[in-house]
Order: structure tokens, then sequence, then C-alpha cells
């Protein structure tokens, strides 16, 4: 497979007549967006606005973040499966606006962790998206529209929105190209079938918190609670193929579509290892089950993918964590050397008290830092995604979007961790 | 730019405060303005960053056995003269000096909000008893390394106290590691801004693993200590009261209690005739934990709780008694050391209460 | 565990028992699933409660169980 992504730099979203680029500038014809996102009668109306780096704007209630990317090929179809017509992602061309995103906010969610990006501040300084500027997105449910049904819906005026900005910047010259290309079916040859060949394990969700009982779709349009490992190949996840969930908690559509160690491995590929190819799992809430995986997943890695070495990655939580300890150790067992990553979430302690896992075989472990470090945010002037009295989640006291000043968790700062590993963070013993 | 000069209150026993030697070592606080004996140092030391303003004197034993009432009296008497920090020591070996030095670091720190540095060597009992609570520098057994202990602690404070932002900490912090900075570990986990991305780091750890290269595990695995298992209950079942505990956060509807969905601290005991209606328990609970969606439990909560089946068991005869307190709590991200604090408080009840079992249910 | 070291017998019913195991505790008794630790919401509430009640009779047994190492037991055995 082979896929080539062609990102634009864009220096600017501003609000316009048209919807079209300039310069590098992209304008956007707000009127235009909304009727495109009122096509879909769950959402009664949008408001919509634009935040740049800067500004004394906060956002609230932050859902989702998305690159702006269309396919540039005809027939290719965006995010497969959860916009766009079925089709295997991650061949052929697709085009990717840098410096820009989409920020979808939902104020009528009622789960517990929604994010926050600030884009002045210490919150910009420490958040990706503090340099970026952004599309936010905050629509009303029509009356009679249901929880789970105006998620869904939200969702799709993102990936929409996502699309239309990408188609754009049609004409614009493309300032930087990127080249995946990976045939996993056939073995390397000659100089490099010495190299070692490493696959990655891709914890994608947790069910968990499925709320309401209900998964979230994020595999193709389908949902992935009970999926049995499986092999994705890593384009599908760069192209669309895999979206974010509901919630972020350090996993955003963004991530995703750049995912850090899927790139990271490319990067490397024939110069000091083979990328064997992924293995997708997901966590499970029975322990029978839990086992099943694990064994299933260890057998992918090593018989199937062929692979020496795999990195695994985790989502937020600790079952998930309990969950990767064990595929990595029938990796092991599998005689596949293993790299786990972890989250710490105490300030107090020692980072051996989160490596819960009793194999001696997992010694070697990344941790992307102690997401539950309180971070202190000051004043905003303007609140998109909400209001001044829109509650701000701290697990110690009450405070409000529009506070003096603000405490809030690490995770919840869309931007700072990432557990696909796209942060230069970690958490050390002091 | 124009940079404060710190204020800083410098603590010394009665011997390096020259009150005397042990034949004072029972006098109380008493403080003079400016630097005295090894403060002059600290003052030469300091230079153009920082004044010590005033010293605080103690007799050894007056502040080590003196505890917290002792430490508070200290604290009044440096209040007026605005501390930005305050210094205290080093104590070297000295035990009743490192114990003190540590407790009037601790106090300073939790009743005027300001970082408080002294210096032990490891060997003294101070260490062990205040370094999660206090920034105690290594130094060596000897006197004789004043000077050199002196900069170690006026480094850290002159790092504790920057307003500068630059520094490797996503907190903003200017403070260096443990073995970077010659303190001793805190027990605490910081973040820390590095060059490469988890993704790098991963991969290259990886390859070094296999290549049988060394690595850097970013995470060590516990140190657990087995323990004896405790013996099974020795009486008849049909004799024996067994309790419930879980800590899948079930409380009364509206948790009066306050137990936290996240992050929780505490745990309550709820008397089952009242907690548990025999009749649609269901609508008198809810469930405080936001590890998972308690929608299956708050269907019928005893698939969390088997309060029911005790009671069916009880009236059967198949044991002699359900406890008739649940002991509850919410065990999502607490902290290992709250987790050990509330299981002994919780077994010091049941003992109490001679409770023969305990059935223990989790997520 | 702390309960465990003061001396009272325990058993611990949990759908993720390698954590107990691994932190130590002997009597640790694999549940059905995160959400639903004593059931199986695919039962007819009948069966449901037949499991349920299955649950808490072999976690009293394992409560007059002399135990040595570490096992994590099941409704039937030991895994």
């Amino acid at each position: 497979m082979r896929l080539q992504i062609e990102r634009i730099n864009i220096g600017g979203l501003c609000a316009g007549s048209r919807t079209g680029m300039s310069d590098h500038v992209l304008y956007v014809d707000f009127g235009e967006l909304e009727r495109i996102i009122l096509t879909d009668d769950r959402i009664k109306a949008a408001k919509l606005d634009i935040a740049s780096p800067g500004d004394r704007v906060r956002i609230v209630n932050v859902v989702d973040v998305i690159q702006p990317r269309c396919k540039v090929d005809p027939g290719g179809t965006d995010f497969p499966g959860s916009l766009g017509k079925l089709r295997i992602a991650g061949e052929g061309r697709t085009r990717s606006l840098e410096g820009i995103s989409v920020v979808l906010s939902n104020r009528y969610s009622k789960r517990s962790y929604s994010s926050l990006i600030d884009m002045f501040g210490t919150g910009a300084e420490m958040s990706r998206y503090g340099i970026m500027t952004h599309l936010c997105i905050d629509p009303v449910p029509s009356d009679g529209v249901g929880e789970r049904n105006f998620e869904s819906a939200v969702k799709l005026a993102g990936l929409k929105m996502a699309v239309h900005l990408a188609r754009a910047a049609g004409r614009h010259p493309v300032d930087r190209t990127e080249v995946h290309e990976l045939n996993l079916a056939r073995l390397p040859e000659g100089a490099l079938s010495h190299l070692p060949r490493i696959a990655y394990y891709y914890q994608l969700y947790t069910p968990q918190h499925d709320y309401q009982g209900i998964s979230d779709p994020i595999l193709y349009g389908s949902e992935v609670t009970g999926l049995l490992p499986t092999l994705l190949h890593p384009n599908e996840i760069l192209d669309g193929a895999v979206i974010s969930g509901h919630t972020i908690r350090e996993l955003d559509t963004y991530t995703i579509q750049n995912h850090p160690l899927v790139r990271e491995l490319y990067r490397r590929h024939g110069t000091d290892l083979i990328f064997a190819g992924v293995v997708i799992g997901v966590a499970s809430l029975e322990p029978v089950q839990r086992e099943r995986m694990a064994l299933m997943a260890a057998n992918l890695v090593s018989n199937v993918l062929g692979a020496e070495g795999v990195v695994l990655t985790k989502t937020h939580g600790g079952m998930p964590h309990v969950d990767l300890a064990l595929v990595a150790e029938a990796c092991e067992n599998a005689g596949v050397k293993t790299t786990l990553f972890i989250q710490l979430v105490h300030g107090v302690g020692s980072t051996a008290d989160e490596a819960s896992f009793s194999a001696d075989s997992l010694d070697a472990i990344v941790n992307i830092g102690q997401t539950q470090e309180k971070i202190r945010l000051p004043k905003a002037d303007r609140i998109l995604g909400g209001n001044p009295a829109t509650t701000i989640c701290n697990p110690d006291f009450a405070q409000k979007a529009g506070d003096e000043e603000i405490e809030i968790e690490g995770f919840l700062l869309a931007g700072v961790f990432d557990v696909l590993g796209g942060s230069k963070i970690m958490a050390v013993d002091y | 730019m124009d940079r404060k000069r710190l204020r800083v209150v410098h603590y010394l026993n009665q011997f390096f405060g020259k009150e005397g030697g042990e034949d004072k070592a029972h006098i109380p606080f008493l403080i003079k303005a400016g630097p005295i004996g090894a403060g002059m140092v600290l003052q030469k030391i300091l230079g153009e960053r920082g004044d010590v303003v005033a010293t605080l004197i103690c007799g050894d034993n007056y502040l080590a056995q003196g505890g917290e009432k002792a430490s508070r009296e200290g604290i009044e008497l440096i209040l007026p003269c605005k501390p930005d920090i305050l210094i205290a020591g080093p104590a070297f070996e000295a035990g009743r000096y490192g114990v003190a030095c540590g407790g009037i670091c601790k106090a300073a720190h939790e009743k005027l909000g300001i970082p408080a540095v002294t210096g032990m060597y490891e060997e003294n009992p101070g260490v062990e008893l205040y370094r999660k609570e206090v920034y105690i520098c290594k130094t060596e057994r000897s006197t004789v390394k004043m000077a050199e202990s002196l900069k170690l602690m006026a480094n850290l404070a002159l790092k504790l106290t920057s307003k500068e932002k630059e520094g490797k900490l996503l907190s903003g912090e200017k403070i260096g590691r443990p073995e970077e900075d010659h303190y001793f570990p805190r027990g605490l986990i910081k973040n820390e801004i590095v060059d490469k991305t988890a993704a790098e780091r991963s991969v290259e750890m990886l390859l070094a693993k296999l290549q049988e290269r060394p690595f850097q595990t970013e995470a060590k695995r516990p140190e657990l200590q087995p323990f004896y298992p405790s013996p099974p209950i020795g009486r008849d079942l049909s004799d024996c009261e067994i309790a419930l505990i879980s800590d899948g956060g079930l409380v009364p509807k509206g948790n009066p209690d306050r137990l936290r969905s996240r992050g929780n601290l505490i745990w309550a005991k709820y008397r089952i005739e009242t907690f548990w209606p025999r009749e649609f328990p269901a609508a008198a609970l809810e469930v405080s934990h936001t590890g998972y969606f308690p929608v299956h439990v708050l269907e019928d909560p005893n698939r969390l709780v088997p309060v029911d089946i005790l009671r069916d068991l009880e009236k059967e005869g198949i044991i002699g008694r359900l406890h008739p307190f649940f002991y509850s709590t919410s065990g999502c991200t607490t902290s290992q050391a709250r987790c050990q604090e509330m299981g002994e408080e919780i077994a010091k009840e049941l003992w109490e209460k001679k409770v023969d079992g305990v059935i223990l249910t989790s997520t | 565990m702390t309960i465990e070291k003061a001396g009272l017998p325990i058993v611990h019913i949990t759908a993720l028992p390698t954590i107990s195991a691994m932190a130590g505790i002997h009597r640790v008794l694999r549940g059905s699933s995160v959400t639903n630790v004593l059931g199986d919401t695919a039962l007819a509430p009948d069966y449901e409660k037949r499991l349920q009640r299955k649950y808490v009779l072999r976690a009293l047994e394992i409560l007059q169980m002399e135990v040595t190492g570490k096992q994590i037991f099941t409704p039937e055995g030991t895994c």
C-alpha cells in the first residue's frame, strides 16, 4: 500500500464571503458551513467561531479535534465508514492542512470527561493546539434528539467540516509531501532482511466507559467493543479508517491522523528496523476474554507478522493497563521482546507504583507522563463551546470556565498528553 | 530584569547559634537580626541574590522533643521577618538537630507557605522522617564541609524561589532531579519536558532491548514484600459473621458522605438495614466511580455487593449472620498509600467487631 | 492487602485478578466482568441470581481454606 500525504501550511483561518484559499490564508463562509452542518436534521443550529493563537479564548466542552483532510484521487472517500462510502483507507493521495483544525464542542454532553483548549497563557504554551488556528463548532440539538444520537451528529459535523476545509485548498501548491509505503505481504529481501522486524500493538479502545452501555463507533464506522485482535495496515490508521471516540482523554482524531508511533516506525523502516505491521485490539471487561485476546494478539504478532519486537500502546485507564500488560506478557512468552507504554496518575509515590505487572520480562517501559498533574490557567476573556458558568472538572473544588484562575488536571487539556507517544513529556521520580 | 533579593531566615541550634553547648540544649526559641556564625558563610554564598535577614535559634532538645507545638512557636517568631525561604542547619549527622531542622522546615512550609531547605547526612534519622515533606540536601558526615553544604542548600533555595519559567519541568518549577540538585528523593512524581517524544523513546528502547544494549526503563517494577496469608475461618460457617466491603463506589443516593468518583480518599460505613432496603434497593443507591460505567450495577446492586445473597444464606443457616454494616469506598485512582491506610482503618474496626470473614468485591 | 495482613480471613472478588495476585493477596476469586463482577447480563434474572449465589458460596468456601502460594480461584477451581 502506498499513501501520499500532501501537506499544505495554512497561515491563517478567517471568516470571509466565500470559502477558498488566498495566499496561504483559508477563508471560510460561515453561512455556507452552517448550511452544510444543518443538512443533518438532528442539529438545530451551529455556532461557528475562529480561535487563533494569542486570543484570550478558552474553548470548553471539547469532544474532538480533527485535522482538515480530503482524498485527492477521484473515487477516494474521506473517513470511510464514518463519513464517506466504505473503502479501504490508506492508498493514494490525501491532502492535509497544517496549522489549523476543527474543534468540536458538545455542551449537551453529560459525560465526565470533556476537554479544554486555551489559546493564550500557560494552556497554550503546553498544548500543541496553542499554536494552531481552529474552526470551533458548537452545535445545538434539535428537539427530541437523544444524547447519544446527538453525539453522532456532532462527530459527523466535524468530519464534514474537516473535509470541506481541505477541499477548499484545492489549487494551492503543496508545501511538503510525506510518502508511506509498506508492502506487508512480501517479506523484505537482501540487506533489509537482516533488520529486526518490529510490530505495533495498538490498543484502540476500552469499553469500561461505554456511556449508557453503548460503544463509540471508531473503526470504519463500526463499534469495537468485543473486537477480537486483528490486523490493520498502518496506512489505514493514518488515512481516516480510525477516529476517536466521543471524549478525548489524551487521544483525539487529530493525533490518530498523525499517529506518532506509526510515523516513527515508518521513519526508521529500512534503516534500523522492518515495520512488520499493526495488530489492533480492545481492552476487555471479562478476565476470560482478556486472556483470549492476549493470546490471540500475541499469536498475530509472533506467528503471523513474524515480529521479533513489539511496541504496545494503551488507552486511558487502569483496566487497559492490565490488558496491555497481559498482551505484552503473552508476546514475551511467545519470544517477542516488548516495550510498553504506561501513564502515571499520581503526583506522590514512585513511578514503580503504576507498573502493576508481575512478569519480569516487562522491563522496558515508556511513560507518557503523570497525566493528572494539576495545571493552573489564567482568566479567559471569552469562552467558546460553553459560557463562563460552564463547570470545569476539578476533583477538589467547584470551578467555572470564567473564574479568575482555574486548576485543571493535565489529561483534560487537549494536546498536552498523548497516549500514542507524540508528547515530549516523561514522568520522573523526584 | 530586576530580581528581588531573597529574604532568608536561617535556623540554627544552640551550638551553631553560639548560645552554648549541650548545657543549652533546652533553651527555647530566640531570634536575632542578620546572620550568625555559619550564617555569615551562607550570606557570602548568597551574595547579591539574598539577605539572611534573621537567625532563628533553638535548643536541640526543646525543638526535637517539643514537636509541632514547638515548631509553631518558632514560626510565630519569624513571621514578622516576611521570609521568602527558611534554610535550616545543615545538621550533618547530629540526630536531634536533624529532627529539629526537619520539623521547623515542615512547619515553615505548612504554616507560611514558603519553601524550606535543610541539609543532613544520609544516616541522620531526620532524613527518613522528613524527606517526603521537606527538601533535605545530602551532606557529608563532617561539619568541616559546612561551606560546601551551604552552597548546595543555597542553590536549591534559589531554584525553589525562582520565578523564571524556563526549566525542564512541565510545571515551570526550576528544581532539578534529586541526583542533580543533591537532595534526598521526595517521593514525588513530576513531569519533565524531554528532547524526544515517547514514540521515539519507545522504538529506541525496544531496539536496545533486542540488541542487548543497555537501556533505561521509565518506570521500575514495584518491589512488593510478600506476606503470610491470613488464616482460614476456623469455626463452623453457620456460627460466623461475614462482612462485605467494596471499592466499586456504591453509596446511598445523594452520596451524603461525598465519596469522590475519582481520587477518592475516604471510606464510609452504612447500616445495611437502612442503606439497602429489602424492596427495590437499586432506587436507594448510586455509584460514585468514574472507572467504569455503572449501568449494570445500578440495575441490580447485588452484581457488585451481594447483600441479598448473604441475607438468604443467613436465613438458611448457612452463615451465622451478615455483619450489619457495609463498608464502601471508591477505588478509582486512589493512591496506594491511602488505600493501605483505609485498609488498616477498616481492618481495625472489623477486628474489634469480631467479624470472622470478609468478602471484598471490586470491579 | 492490609486487611489480610491484619490477620482477617478475606477473599477478593474482582474482574482484574492479576492485580490482586501481584499485590500478594492470597485469596482472589476471579469475577465475571468489570461492570458486573458477580453477574452476567446475558443470563435470565433467575439464572443470574444463581450465579451470584455460586460466587458467594465459593467465596465462603475459599475463606475456609488454608492457602499457601499465589493462585487465582474461579467459581469451579483455579486459573
